[in-house]
């Protein structure tokens, strides 16, 4: 079946706007908890094009990142901060009309550009006429990875995946450098924390039916990346959400007992250390950096499969990663950088 | 056919479901209440509709169809457990701060408006905190 996205502009339009009901609605709000949400809303609907405009690679990861662990962490900050809004104050007027100012330049910039733009899915344009026809017939054959998406993201163009893999560490780490310290005698203020000692039987029974199902899904997902939608990053998302969902059902020290920080540490700078390893190695063994065939002799494989060992491992690397760094950035801002208590 | 009926019959309730769902939304007085039509609602006419598509499904009965349907089901087994239970985890949070609840005999005695209908004094038990 051939896909016409002309079919389906109603929903384009429909969805558009909920999408910008949603913007104007995150700012609108003066609950920071009730932004988080129609924030986590706004990703689900970008979700929703994405899987039109047959992206599913990135609409999944949209799912996974944007709508789910992004509305939770921003869940666990916004305990900590208030947001009042005073009105009247002399010099904050002067500076929001400015900041209005500069958006509306730049939108107005940026659709003025959007006219230079090729259609969508124009066979005509130039990322259509270059390199893409070149991906798509040669990646089969040349990595035996069906799944046109995962080979280029982490084949072909396997430096910038590494390189976003260490910019997830880096976040973690300066997360940790701003928030982390030793507990201190004053408590912290949480207005917004229910005490709930001895109420979460039917949230402890959901968790422990759910999360194994979740860790084998996520498990899955990693491992089926070459054949469809998901990978690394989707995959150790879901993992990482499967520590933050316990959590949230138990507490945030029953979770650190099963995961501890310094556990979550190593794995955070593991993950990026085995993708560079493996890079290491090809470039060890006289190929270029991230070089999978050169791992063919190893392994005792051809180097079209060499190469497809090669995505898998790096995108456990990415997985492991991915995974230490959300629940890290979960443990740190939901208790406040002293990791005793939390959300 | 018949299988056609119950694929129409499926999605037709679940339509229905999630309209009173929206309407118990907008309508009902105060938070309990709409939430609980949320979870309800939801977590039904989900399952209908989805029941629906895995019948649709299985009306070319084979391998690939039925591991698409097995994979539909297990979405129908996650939302028929996490709705109810987020639904759950709402509801207690907000009975936890207090959140005025709806009464019929104050309504009636008030005539300041729907604000002073929210009873917010009584609470079964005390609790922590």
């Amino acid at each position: 079946m051939t896909w016409d996205a002309s079919l389906l502009w109603q929903f384009d339009i429909l969805v558009l706007l909920m999408m910008v009901i949603c913007a104007v609605t995150a700012l609108a709000l003066e609950g920071l908890l009730s932004s988080a949400i129609v924030t986590g809303v706004y990703s689900f609907l970008i979700c929703l094009m994405w899987t039109h405009m047959m992206a599913v690679d990135v609409a999944f990861t949209e799912a996974a990142v944007g709508a789910a662990i992004s509305t939770v962490i921003f869940l666990g900050t916004a305990q900590y901060i208030s947001r009042w809004i005073k009105k009247d104050r002399p010099g904050e007027q002067g500076i929001k009309q400015l900041t209005i100012v500069i958006a509306v330049i730049c939108a107005v910039m940026m659709l003025n550009a959007t006219r230079d733009l090729p259609d969508w899915a124009d066979p005509a344009s130039p990322a259509s006429k270059h390199l893409s026809p070149e991906y798509i017939e040669q990646a089969y054959h040349e990595t035996a990875t069906p799944n046109v998406v995962t080979a280029v993201l982490a084949d072909y163009r396997s430096y910038d995946t590494m390189f976003e893999a260490v910019v997830v560490f880096a976040a973690a780490l300066v997360v940790m450098v701003l928030l982390r310290r030793t507990s201190h005698k004053h408590r912290k203020v949480l207005h917004l924390r229910p005490k709930r000692e001895g109420r979460d039987t039917v949230l402890r029974g959901a968790a422990q039916s759910i999360i194994p199902v979740m860790q084998i899904f996520a498990l899955y997902v990693l491992c089926h990346g070459h054949y469809s939608p998901g990978g690394g990053f989707q995959g150790g998302v879901i993992f990482g959400a499967s520590f933050i969902l316990l959590a949230l059902c138990y507490n945030l020290k029953f979770s650190m007992n099963r995961f501890r920080e310094h556990a979550v540490l190593w794995c955070c700078a593991g993950g990026v250390l085995l993708y560079a390893g493996i890079g290491a190695a090809c470039l060890g063994l006289g190929w270029n950096f991230l070089g999978y065939a050169a791992l063919a002799d190893l392994l005792g494989v051809s180097e079209k499969m060499a190469r497809s060992h090669g995505i898998l491992a790096v995108e456990v690397g990415v997985g492991i990663t991915v995974m230490a760094v959300m629940v890290s950035l979960y443990y740190d801002l939901a208790s406040g950088g002293d990791l005793e208590d939390g959300l | 056919m018949i299988l056609d009926i119950l694929v129409i019959l499926a999605m037709l309730t679940g339509l229905l479901f999630f309209v009173a769902t929206t309407v118990g939304i907008i309508r009902f007085p105060d938070f309990y209440s709409r939430v609980h039509a949320a979870g309800k609602g939801d977590t039904l006419s989900t399952t209908l509709f989805l029941g629906g598509a895995i019948l649709f499904l299985l009306r070319d009965f084979g391998t690939d169809t039925l591991l698409t349907a097995g994979k539909l089901l297990l979405i129908v087994f996650y939302i028929f457990i996490a709705s109810p239970t987020a639904t759950h985890a709402i509801i207690d949070a907000g009975y936890e701060f207090r959140v005025p609840y709806w009464t019929r005999s104050k309504k009636d005695n008030s005539t300041k408006g729907d604000e002073e209908s929210m009873d917010n004094g009584f609470y079964p038990e005390d609790l922590k905190g």
